[in-house]
């Protein structure tokens, strides 16, 4: 015990250093968590004068009968599945392309401008799509009845209950296929070339190649993208400025219908709100240790 | 035979590229379509007599962003007053710690490294209520240090994770003969690892104001009056609406981008290390 202390002591610059660190992130991301996970447990309503009660698995057992529940998860699945394989075979893709381009800058120059839509600030994009999409105003209603001369067989994109969720889908897959390439980039760049000159020379196809040595090598690169896509089971920010859930309750995922109830509705019930974000997080949580089981197995790096 | 293989792969390359140059277009579209916009004059935005192309070119929507409307003036500066410090107290902060989980073998030391990177893998929306009532009782809400506070919390942490990446790849024997030489731990950190290290930090900086600058959610939540929104909740204020007698869409375009000029800026200025970061950030934990 005693070389502990005298070791702490020695090394009592390393807690110098990380110091301001804790601080913020004890504040700000320690404490929200345990917070999130305390308010779950009792009535807090915002904007309800009265002292918060503790009220045990209330807010739980009405998570398990809430109608809303499956409604947004549905919604949310339809638009992970139009989305992941969407953006992740798009962005393997266009690396694919970008790699095979012998002369380096102009595979550089390629993959900077696919890149610009990744640097955009989100919100800001979304608002501009929302204006492509405007049947009156919007370019695609444009392009497709004024100049192609067809009828688009939509009342419009974001108001038609089938077209929204897709119409979001469509502007996230635009906005991060461009980062998807370059992790896909990174992982290319680390598959050894003696091994596609080996397969060439025992005569094995382009296609066999990528089949037996890219997909399979690449496998720590989709671990990556599966852990750095979690976050998107909580989509909010696209369908709030786009749809604000609509039209009906269209668009109302799982991360909008917590934050509404939390930020929007009656008296902003916290309380509730945070056993949604906490099952979410579990949910997440679950997810996470598939993808390292299914995944990173067979990692080959450290 | 030898020509017709060589052909073969004249078409191929021929292919790649003009599909390249296709998926250029589609990623470029959204920024050729807001300047179509922002330089036309109001009357030709109407269905009727819209094309892809203006017919008029017009600057008057950029001059009504920049001087008939005030608020836009006040939402850019709280956004550049907000990722100014956030970013620089993020550069420090991390610096310091990502040394000290690099060099510093103090007890804990990998306990508390894989405690704050976890976080990073749990979005901070899912804590916003929590966050909100935190803010709330600490009269930070609506004002712009309620914002810089927990934006330099929620970047800290891929900061930290990229710079002690950077100072791991430092030889250990540059600052050991620093401190043989008599230099302090900190004495150390400053003359010898700041300057060899600064690419890093461009890195981290980057990687810190990209997102920050996009940022939506907590602005949203939190700010409630102009003079402490930030510009991605400014153009929600700018959003062309109908129901107003003015017709406000090429101004809002305008508007869109201007806020996009920061952030191409940054990327074209910095492009290489984009790439750097992605590396370093994504693939090696």
């Amino acid at each position: 015990m005693n070389t502990l202390f005298r070791r702490i002591w020695k090394e009592r610059s390393g807690y110098a250093f990380i110091a301001p660190l804790l601080g913020y992130i004890g504040m700000f991301i320690f404490l929200p968590v345990v917070y999130t996970i305390v308010l779950s447990f009792t009535r807090h309503e915002f904007l309800r004068p009265t002292k918060d009660a503790l009220v045990g698995l209330v807010n739980y057992v009405e998570w398990f009968h809430d109608p809303a529940i499956w409604e947004t998860f549905k919604n949310t699945l339809y638009f992970l599945a139009m989305y992941i394989p969407a953006h992740v075979l798009y962005g393997l893709i266009l690396a694919l392309l970008t790699n095979s381009i012998v002369n380096r800058r102009v595979a550089t120059l390629y993959r900077s401008l696919l890149y610009i839509p990744v640097v955009l600030p989100l919100p800001i994009v979304a608002y501009a799509w929302k204006w492509m999409y405007d049947p009156t105003i919007g370019v695609f209603t444009h392009i497709i009845e004024d100049i192609l001369g067809l009828s688009f067989p939509f009342k419009g994109w974001l108001i038609d209950k089938r077209l929204a969720m897709p119409s979001i889908a469509i502007m996230s897959v635009w906005q991060y296929s461009g980062w998807i390439m370059m992790l896909f980039l990174v992982g290319l760049n680390n598959i050894p070339n003696q091994l596609y000159e080996a397969a060439r020379i025992d005569g094995s196809s382009a296609w066999k190649s990528f089949c037996r040595i890219t997909l399979p090598l690449l496998k720590p690169t989709f671990f990556v993208i599966v852990i750095m896509r979690l976050a998107v089971l909580g989509i909010t920010v696209q369908p709030l400025i786009m749809t604000e859930g609509g039209p009906g309750r269209a668009t109302m995922t799982y991360g909008l219908h917590a934050y509404y109830l939390a930020f929007r509705w009656g008296n902003w019930r916290m309380g509730y709100a945070s056993a949604w974000y906490v099952m979410l997080a579990l949910f997440a949580t679950v997810l996470g240790v598939m993808a390292w089981k299914f995944l990173r197995e067979e990692s080959v790096y450290d | 035979m030898i020509t017709a293989s060589r052909l073969k792969k004249d078409i191929a390359k021929t292919v790649i590229h003009l599909l390249l140059i296709a998926a250029v277009f589609v990623a470029m579209f959204l920024l050729f379509w807001l300047i179509s916009i922002a330089v036309r004059p109001v009357q030709e935005t109407y269905r009727v007599a819209a094309s892809l192309l203006p017919k008029k070119l017009t600057i008057v929507n950029f001059h009504q962003v920049l001087f008939e409307l005030p608020q836009m003036a006040i939402y850019y500066r709280n956004s550049l007053i907000i990722t100014f410090i956030a970013v620089g107290s993020i550069v420090i902060i991390s610096a310091l710690a990502g040394y000290a989980f690099a060099r510093v073998q103090f007890p804990g030391r990998n306990l508390i490294f894989w405690a704050v990177i976890a976080t990073i893998f749990f979005p901070y929306t899912i804590s916003l209520p929590a966050l909100y009532d935190i803010l709330f009782r600490l009269h930070l809400t609506d004002s712009l240090i309620g914002l810089i506070l927990p934006y330099t919390a929620i970047w800290l942490r891929l900061g930290t994770l990229i710079m002690r990446q950077v100072f791991l790849s430092v030889p250990k024997e540059l600052d050991d003969a620093a401190i043989i030489d008599g230099c302090s731990r900190l004495g150390a950190f400053w003359r010898v690892l700041l300057p060899i290290t600064s690419s890093g930090w461009v890195v981290v900086a980057i990687f810190a104001f990209v997102p920050m600058w996009g940022e939506f959610i907590l602005a949203f939540t939190v700010t409630s009056t102009p003079k402490s929104m930030p510009i991605s909740i400014g153009m929600k204020m700018l959003e062309p609406n109908p129901a107003f007698a003015e017709w406000t869409f090429p101004v809002a375009a305008a508007a869109a981008l201007m806020i996009f000029i920061p952030s191409l800026l940054i990327f074209i200025v910095f492009q290489k290390w984009f790439t750097k970061g992605i590396t370093a950030g994504a693939l090696k934990f």
